[in-house]
């Protein structure tokens, strides 16, 4: 029996001893993903950022950004599905080297991770009539007002007090409402407005000015302390600087925080 | 000359001394049973035999050869511990039948076991003593194993005539009564020939209809003249099978006599008083 | 039509992510929990003693709980990393990754302890006659576990042993806690599009799952029954 004792110690303790060879050495997050020659990057599946194409491939906003940044360090870029509520054990513990998940810079999160410059943000906007003469919060909230059930911009009109919501199914469809006059007011994705409003079939709408609700801004996450922070910022500046950016968030119809990526 | 010597037999359960000092003498083809109370300490003394307990203190020697000594140095490894039990055979109250085996494979399975270690070392004489190459050798071993095998196979089945089962050859311990299970466990017992064998109440878990199957299977083997140590409650077979009768109390070795003293003309007070109750029970 | 075949396939492949944890787990734990018991049943009392507290701490807190401190506590601690694999092994690409094998560990130690006490009552069950009679016929201990005793603990275990393992399946589904990709996994995926009948749908594939080991241990325990114990 001590004879099996002593087995078992040597095994774990052999194990153990293996392991610390493979832990990682410095504090450098550069470094480390330089010597491991890949950058893990954490997703979940979450169009338009990041998704799996037909073809099997990564796809989206982030995903096609977080491969360029890999290619810039020169290194290979994997992209993992984690689970959301994880993501900061998932950074801390090293499985992972980034957060780049259309991920919401809030500040309870700041505290526990560091953030990139913010490239990109969302906010629920007002669609109106060209013509309506709808221009304040206040006017919308005893306007009727379309929704999509179930979405930020259902949340909005609760938290507002909006007396008349008509929630229909799609945020097209809210747009089809004041199209049609049945609702006047849409409260929808700032992206998805830019996209559409104004143009073609919805050329007869506007987004009215000045009004926004629950803005978030979109921020890649890192450990704290990283010293990628200071490569990838630069490298998303450079980025947006070259059109290049400019031109994802156009085919994946995304809000860009111009006011950071251009500072 | 005895055969078997036990001298100064001491064992205690904690507290509870058990055996207090032990002496027996056995001669070869003698049938020896033990009688007494529960709690005198028979069975305890048939389990030290039988290496199930190990004696605090004493001796035992097995034609001419000491076989356990509590004074010795070094205690036995279980090599020796497994060789010195094949000198003896046990038969229990409660059969210990291997269930998932049928009745053959129960008397087969341990002598088969043992082919194993007897084929190496027969493997190791032949490298030794004679000049052959590895293919011969191992033809001469299988040849060695097969030859065994056999052997088993038709000692089971002699000793399944013997105990008079061998219609339930290919039976499972389950589907036996009392009395068949326990003739297999006899048969079993002596599948490994052993010098000495000891039956530790062999009809105590018996029907009384079933006792007599079990009592004549081993008269039978007194005719074959075996060295037996039998523990039993059955005073009238005691009697009929015993050369020599040992009363125990209190664990010593009260009074022991040929059959006759015993029953018919005990001295010490404690054999008379257990005697006399055996007769009243037999008399309700 | 196509959302039915594109949601079978997705949970198809995850299922036998599901399958194969279960498979693993149960090739590493079934001997690591007979280890394990002997431990526990062990004379040696320090032997004895650290493996009883093992298995009441591996019994005592939740798998999930367990499952992070596999994965994340040694990187959390900065003790290592496990290793990150590109892609999983050969065919296996999508199944056998860092965070599989890491729930693979969790799950095998856990169960092992939870198979321990089984194999352990199973044992203690077997009446000392039957090793006494081993003994008496010369076997060695070796001989008599696994030619006498293994056999009639094997018939005495099956019916706790099926619950546990039963149990094991559904329980595959924690894995998707460090983000294994199991049946669950995508079943909850599709919930995020608004499709619900997946769930119920990769619920019919554990009850077909069970269903089948069920008649497996029915097998099993009807082979056994030609002897009592």
């Amino acid at each position: 029996m001590k004879k099996i004792l002593a087995l078992i110690l040597t095994v774990v303790l052999g194990v153990a001893a293996c392991m610390g060879l493979t832990a990682c050495g410095g504090d450098s997050d550069l470094q480390r993903v330089k010597d491991n020659n890949k950058l893990v990057v954490g997703v979940t599946v979450y169009p338009p950022m990041d998704y799996v194409d037909d073809q099997g491939e990564w796809a989206g906003f982030d995903a096609e950004l977080a491969k360029m940044f890999a290619e810039e360090l020169g290194v290979n870029c994997q992209i993992v599905i984690i689970t959301w509520a994880q993501k900061v054990a998932e950074l801390n513990s090293k499985q992972i080297d980034l957060v780049w998940n259309g991920m919401t810079a809030s500040e309870e999160l700041g505290a526990q991770i560091d953030f990139s410059v913010s490239y990109a943000k969302n906010a629920q906007v007002a669609v109106v009539k060209a013509d309506s003469a709808i221009t304040s919060k206040d006017q919308i909230k005893t306007a009727k007002v379309a929704v999509e059930a179930g979405s930020a911009g259902a949340d909005v009109a609760a938290d507002e007090a909006m007396t008349t919501v008509n929630p229909v199914t799609a945020q097209v469809d809210a747009i089809n409402e004041v199209k049609a006059g049945t609702s006047d007011v849409a409260i929808i994705d700032i992206t998805m407005a830019q996209s559409v409003v104004g143009k073609g079939e919805y050329a007869g709408l506007k987004i009215v000015e000045g009004v926004s609700y629950g803005d978030e801004i979109f921020a890649v996450g890192l450990r704290k302390g990283s010293d990628l922070k200071a490569k990838l910022d630069t490298f998303l500046k450079a980025k947006y600087a070259d059109g290049t950016i400019t031109a994802l968030a156009l085919e994946y119809g995304v809000g860009l925080n111009t006011e950071a990526l251009a500072g | 000359m005895a055969y078997l010597e036990i001298k100064d037999f001491y064992k205690s359960f904690g507290e509870v001394e058990v055996l207090k000092g032990i002496n027996l003498d056995i001669k070869k083809g003698e049938v020896v049973t033990i009688i007494g109370s529960s709690g005198s300490g028979k069975t305890t003394l048939l389990r030290c035999i039988n290496f199930l307990e190990t004696p605090d203190v004493g001796e035992m020697i097995l034609d001419g050869e000491n076989l356990f000594s509590s004074s010795a140095d070094k205690k036995d490894g279980e090599k020796e511990l497994r060789d010195k039990r094949l000198n003896f055979g046990l038969v229990f109250q409660s059969f210990n039948l291997f269930p998932q085996y049928n009745v053959l494979d129960n008397i087969t399975l341990a002598p088969t076991l043992l082919i194993k270690e007897q084929a190496e070392t027969y493997k190791k004489e032949l490298k030794e003593k004679v000049e052959l190459n590895r293919a011969e050798i191992k033809k001469a071993v299988a040849e060695f194993i097969q030859n065994k095998k056999e052997e088993i196979a038709k000692a089971g089945k002699e000793l399944l005539e013997m105990v008079d089962l061998v219609e339930k050859e290919k039976a499972y311990p389950c589907e036996l009564s009392g009395g068949q299970s326990q003739r297999v466990a006899i048969a079993r017992a002596l599948a490994l020939k052993p010098k000495i064998l000891c039956f530790d109440e062999p009809t105590s878990a018996l029907d009384p209809e079933l006792t007599g199957e079990v009592l004549k299977v081993i008269k039978s083997l007194k005719k074959k003249d075996r060295t037996m140590i039998i523990v039993t409650h059955e005073m009238g077979f005691a009697k009929n099978v015993s050369d020599k009768v040992v009363f125990m109390a209190d664990g010593v070795v009260e009074e022991m006599g040929k059959p006759k003293e015993i029953f018919e003309n005990p001295q010490s007070e404690k054999l008379k008083v257990f005697l006399s109750s055996i007769t009243n029970k037999d008399g309700e | 039509m196509g959302e039915f075949l594109q949601v079978t396939s997705q949970l198809l492949e995850g299922f036998s992510t599901s399958v194969m944890l279960f498979i693993l787990t149960l090739i590493i734990a079934l001997p690591l929990g007979l280890i394990i018991s002997f431990c526990t049943i062990s004379k040696f009392a320090p032997l004895r003693i650290f493996f009883k507290v093992i298995v009441w701490i591996l019994r005592g807190t939740p798998l999930m709980l367990q499952i992070f401190v596999i994965f994340y506590l040694p990187g959390l601690l900065n003790l290592f990393v496990w290793p990150t694999m590109d892609t999983g092994w050969a065919w296996f690409d999508r199944t056998i990754t860092t965070r599989f094998i890491a729930a693979l560990v969790a799950f095998s130690i856990n169960y092992a302890a939870y198979f321990s006490e089984i194999y352990r009552g199973g044992i203690e069950s077997i009446s000392k006659g039957q090793f006494e009679a081993g003994q008496v016929l010369g076997m060695t201990k070796t001989q008599i576990f696994f030619k006498v005793v293994l056999l009639q603990v094997i018939k005495r275990i099956i019916p706790p042993m099926s619950n546990e393992i039963i149990t094991l399946i559904k329980d595959t589904a924690l894995a998707n806690f460090i983000s294994v990709l199991d049946i669950l996994y995508w079943a909850k995926d599709f919930m995020l599009d608004g499709l619900i009948w997946p769930l119920f749908y990769a619920g019919a594939f554990y009850l077909v799952f069970v269903g089948l080991l069920t008649i497996i241990f029915n097998r099993v325990e009807k082979k056994l029954s030609y002897f009592r114990v």
